[in-house]
Parts: structure tokens; sequence; C-alpha cells
């Protein structure tokens, strides 16, 4: 079997033998997981120098694209797999003292797999199926505390995922139809649409893509969710579901909306869509974050924001390819990576330090957690330097994404000029927050004695990994900027992904 | 002008999803907008059906008889494209699935809020729930 399939599928595998092994031992999952995760990360990189300058395309079941479904592996899908199974890995650890059942754990490892197909399939309707099989098992993990707050964010989530998942089949059927083709390649280099057909459909699935990247509109669910799920799942729900769904947005963007694709006709109308989603999702977000008590709450509507500086990224990418301004695409396409990275790697270590506190306190306001600093003092440094990060303060890590979307955006047209004044305005509002919080976590006496067992270390590990990582972005970021840059390179070079996956069919 | 079976599965699909639409956004009761959002689901899957739809087509199995010439003609064989039909059939698996976990949830609900109503903003200021936490 294709080792790039057998990379695929290590969180299948996980799933098929958690039943089986938890009626062993209740723990096997949580080894199995970190096991697993590790060496998936491992094989990841061995795969990944074989990838660069040759993306492999995997045709399945012997069917080449486009009458079958085509798994794209291009180093930009591979790292993206290899920082998904990482947080994974980091979670499994941070989970391995807790008794979790075993339904939990296999959903969890689907939930990880169709992430990671999400971003290397080159089919639209595999696509779909991966961002169904998503839906599912996000619905049960987010219901599995059987709380208020999970439940009815489950619910909250069924209804917006059954209307975008309708939205996006309809728009696959008109896409089918007019077309004759579900091959993002093929689509890539397709005759044009129908301006208004177009539109549609191109609107039908960036909403999907909106709500799996938790933007506005379809956001309702993620403040009740993260607040009603295990921290840990938040993590996986801030760096791995919308990570996977921001990269198939770039990829929907920059290769199937091209601006000779079959939807060049309606790309404009499209692009100031997800301007003005962009810019709404920062409002929304960052407003929201400000009035928020409950700390993972707080931190679900800072997700929504992050997310909409991302959008805004690609949004002003976007227009500068349009408007011919190939100069300073490729860098906005780079900062919008940048700043997703950044939130990927800050959001989870955030979210398991507000699981360790709330553990701690037994509260889950941040207002109730006054003087735990003084208790975990590397933990609450720790999350100010998350913070400070998600900001994009200087020496910091989200700074060099921040600094290059500025530049973008000052380039970029009206639209993106008041995204300018938005970001800076979010920025502002990110700032009060975080050291609002930042400040009370030193602030006054605790009665709450410290401990460092299992538990701790548990919690621990992953934040240092984590921290780490966003030092060596900070100090260092030569180290994945050719990389992400490379990336950069490849989403807007369009071509260069229709001719490996074309080359050899004669079509 | 000439209304066709495929023309008339497309108006019914159109009033399908508005009927589960306008389901979703006015009912109150959980188990209500469930049921809207399949009804919503039957239009969007009765749209992909109707836009396989060939007029006198048959099922894409070759048979005795079929030609390449007979393929190829205008007045020969039309076979149906096959590919809406399965792109419905799995679409309709998934929203099988789907609805039974969402089921599962609203019992979940039931337990938790002792009601199958929506939760508003109103009752959520009225009865907080801040003493659930979960680390």
């Amino acid at each position: 079997m294709n080792q790039i399939i057998i990379f695929l599928i290590i969180p299948v595998f996980a799933a098929f033998i958690t039943p089986a092994g938890s009626l062993i031992n209740k723990k096997f999952a949580n080894i199995l997981n970190v096991v697993l995760y590790l060496f998936a990360i491992v094989m990841g990189l061995l795969i990944y120098p074989s990838l660069v300058g040759s993306t492999q395309v995997i045709a399945m079941g012997g069917w080449k694209a486009p009458f079958g479904i085509s798994i794209v592996a291009s180093p930009l899908a591979m790292g993206a797999g290899i920082a998904m199974y990482f947080i994974g890995f980091l979670i499994a650890i941070n989970n391995i003292n807790k008794e979790r059942p075993a339904n939990y754990n296999l959903l969890f490892n689907l939930f990880i797999f169709s992430s990671v197909v999400m971003v290397f399939t080159g089919d639209l309707f595999n696509l779909f199926v991966m961002m169904e099989i998503g839906v599912i098992t996000t619905m049960a993990l987010s219901a599995s505390t059987n709380m208020k707050a999970g439940t009815r964010g489950s619910f909250k989530y069924v209804v917006n995922s059954g209307l975008v998942s309708m939205l996006i089949l309809a728009s696959i059927g008109l896409m089918y139809s007019a077309l004759g083709t579900l091959n993002i390649a093929q689509i890539a280099a397709g005759p044009a649409m129908n301006s208004y057909l177009a539109f549609i459909v191109g609107a039908g699935i960036l909403m999907a893509l909106f709500f799996e990247a938790e933007l506005f509109p379809f956001n309702a669910w993620v403040p009740d969710v993260y607040r009603g799920s295990h921290s840990s799942f938040g993590a996986a729900l801030a760096g791995i579901a919308g990570f996977a769904g921001m990269l198939v947005m770039a990829r929907v963007l920059f290769t199937l909306m091209n601006p000779s694709s079959s939807f060049q006709l309606a790309r404009e109308s499209l692009n100031n869509l997800l301007f003005g989603i962009s810019i709404a999702s920062i409002l929304v977000g960052e407003i929201a974050a400000l009035n928020a008590k409950d700390l993972k709450k707080l931190l679900a509507y800072s997700s929504i924001g992050q997310m909409g500086q991302v959008a805004l990224a690609f949004a002003v990418a976007g227009s500068l390819q349009l408007s011919g301004n190939m100069v300073n695409t490729s860098p906005a396409i780079y900062a919008g990576l940048f700043l997703l990275i950044v939130h990927t790697l800050a959001k989870p270590m955030l979210l398991f330090i507000t699981g360790f506190f709330i553990k701690a306190t037994g509260k889950a306001k941040w207002e109730d957690m006054k003087g735990i600093g003084r208790v975990y003092p590397f933990m609450a440094v720790s999350f100010i330097i998350g913070g400070l990060t998600l900001m994009g303060i200087p020496l910091f890590a989200g700074f060099w994404g921040k600094i290059e979307l500025v530049r973008a955006l000052f380039a970029g047209n009206v639209l993106a000029k008041v995204g300018l004044g938005v970001l800076l305005f979010a920025t502002v509002i990110e700032g009060v927050y975080f050291m609002k919080i930042g400040h009370s976590l030193f602030e006054g006496k605790t009665k709450i004695k410290p401990k460092r067992n299992g538990d701790f270390a548990a919690v621990l590990v992953p934040v240092v990994i984590l921290l780490v990582c966003l030092m060596v972005f900070a100090f260092f970021p030569g180290v994945v900027n050719t990389h992400l840059r490379s990336f950069a390179d490849s989403l807007f070079n369009s071509g260069g992904y229709v001719e490996s996956v074309l080359t050899g069919v004669g079509l | 002008m000439n209304i066709s079976i495929g023309h008339l599965l497309l108006v019914n699909a159109g009033i399908i999803m508005l009927v589960g639409f306008y389901g979703i956004i006015s009912r109150k009761n959980l188990v209500k907008i469930l049921l809207s959002l399949n009804i919503l689901q039957v239009g969007v899957n009765l749209l992909l059906v109707a836009l396989g739809w060939v007029e006198n087509g048959v099922a894409p199995i070759l048979k005795e008889g079929h030609t390449l010439e007979a393929l190829q003609s205008a007045v020969g064989i039309h076979f149906v494209d096959p590919l809406p039909q399965a792109l419905v059939l799995t679409a309709i698996v998934i929203g099988f699935g789907t609805t039974a976990v969402a089921l599962t949830i609203i019992i979940n609900y039931h337990k938790t809020h002792k009601s199958l109503k929506v939760h508003n903003f109103a009752n959520e200021m009225a009865k907080p729930d801040e003493e659930e936490v979960v680390e």
C-alpha cells in the first residue's frame, strides 16, 4: 500500500482497535494515541522531503483524475497533515491520565482523520464526505460531557452543519450539471460558468468552509461547544478542524477559483464576500471576547476573531491577484498561513492551561482565578505569552504574520483599507482582554495549594513543547519561512497543481 | 413550452427546500427543527436527481445491441449519468447518520434542560447555568 495512504489512515487504524483494546485496559486508547500520532509525525517527516518539488497524486481505486477520487500529496498538504498530527499528539499527552470512554477516543481519531483527508483530497464530493464525518464526530464529542452548554452547543452545531451541508451539496450538484466534473484541478482549468451560477455555487462552497473555520455567520455553536466540552477537544477544534477548514478555503480560493477557472466571472464578487465575512468575524469575535467572563468562551470568541484575520489575509491576497499586483499576492497568502500556524500552536496551549486552571480552581470564570499565577507561575506566564503571540506584539511569533498582513493591506483596495482599520482595532481589543486576564492571574491571593502530580505533568509537557515552538517562530522565523513561502507560492501557482493532477490523463 | 419530468422535479425540489428552510427558522421544538432539516435534505437530494435526469434515459449498463454507433448517435440510446445517483445515495447514508446522532443529542438535551424547546438568549439570562464547569 502507498505510504501516503498509510499516513492518512493511521487514525482509522487507531479507531478500529480502540474498542477491543479498551476491554483489556481502560487507558489503552490514551497510550495508543500517543504512540500512533508520534509514529504519524515521524512518517510524515520522512515522506515530506520526497514531495518537495514533485507533488504525488494517488488515484484511489486505480481511477485516474478526473474520473476517480485523487489524493493530492503536495508539500502543503503533507506539512498540514504533520501539524495536525502534532496537535493530536499533544492532545493525547494532555489526556494521558484521563479516563475517557472508548467511544470518545474512537470518535476523536475519526475527527482527526476527516480533518487530515480534507486537506489532501482533490475531489469536491470527497471533501463533502470528509466534512460530514467531521460533523458527526464533533456533534458527539461536544455533547460527551452531558452538560447543558455542551448539549446546547452540539444542537446548534447540528442545525448549522445541516444548513451548510445542504448548501455545499446543492452547490456540488449544480456545478456537476454545469461542468460535468467534481475534480478540483479540472474545474480550476475549466471553461467559465455563467456568472450568476458561478457566484451561487462558489458562495455555497465558501459558506461550508466559513462554518468549518468558525467564521461568521455560521459560528453560533462555537462558544457553547468550547464551554461545554473538554478543553482538549476545544484545542482540537481550534488547532485541527479550524486549521484544516482554513487550508481548504485557501485551496478553494486560489486553486479552484483562480482567475482563469470556471469561477472566473464571479471571482471578484466571491472575493468581496470573503472580505465582508472576514471583517464581520473579526469584529463579532473580538467584541464578544471582550465581554466574555467564562475563560473558555472568551477563547472561543477569540478564535472567531483570529480566523477572521486569516480570512482577511486570503481575501486581500485574492484582490491583489485580481488587480494584477502579483508581487504582493504571495506575501499576503504567506501572512495568512503564518497567522494560521501561530493560532494553531497558541490556541491549544491557552486551552490546555485554561483546562488546568479550571480543574485547580473549580471555576470557569477568569475573574475567579485570581492569584493562581502565584501558585503556578509558569502556566500563567505561558498564558500571557500565548495572548501576546495572538495579539502580534513584536518579539512574539504572531508579529511576523501581522506585519506582513499590514503590508499587504496597505497595498490593497478600499476594502483592504477598511480591513486594516478593523485589524488594528481588533489588536487593541485583544490587548485589553488578554492583559486584563494576565493581570488578574497574578492579582490577589488564593487558597489553592500547588500540586506537582501526574495531571500537572500531562499539562506541562504539551505547554512546554508549544511554548518552545512559539519561541522558535518568534526569534528564528527563518526556520519556517522558507516552507511557508513555498506553500504560499504553490497555492498561488494553480497551474502547477492542475498539471500535477491531470498530467497523463489527456484532458 | 414543453415541461418535462426533469423540470417538475426541479420545481418540486425548490418547494421542498423552502418548506424545510421555513421549518428550521420558524419552529421552536428541537425535534421539529431536525425534521425540517431532513425535509431540506430531501429537497437537495431531489435536486441532484433532477439534475441527472435524462429524457427517455436508460440505466448505464451495456447490453446486447448497444453498438458504438447507437451510443454515439443523437437518436440512439440515452444512458443516464449514474454519478448524481451515486452522490444522492451517499448523501442519504450520511443524512441517516447525522440524524441518528442528532436524535441522541436531543435526548441528551431533554435530560439536561428538561425541555425540548430552543434555549434562547432570554432564558439564558433568566436561568444561567454558570455552575456547570468542565476542565
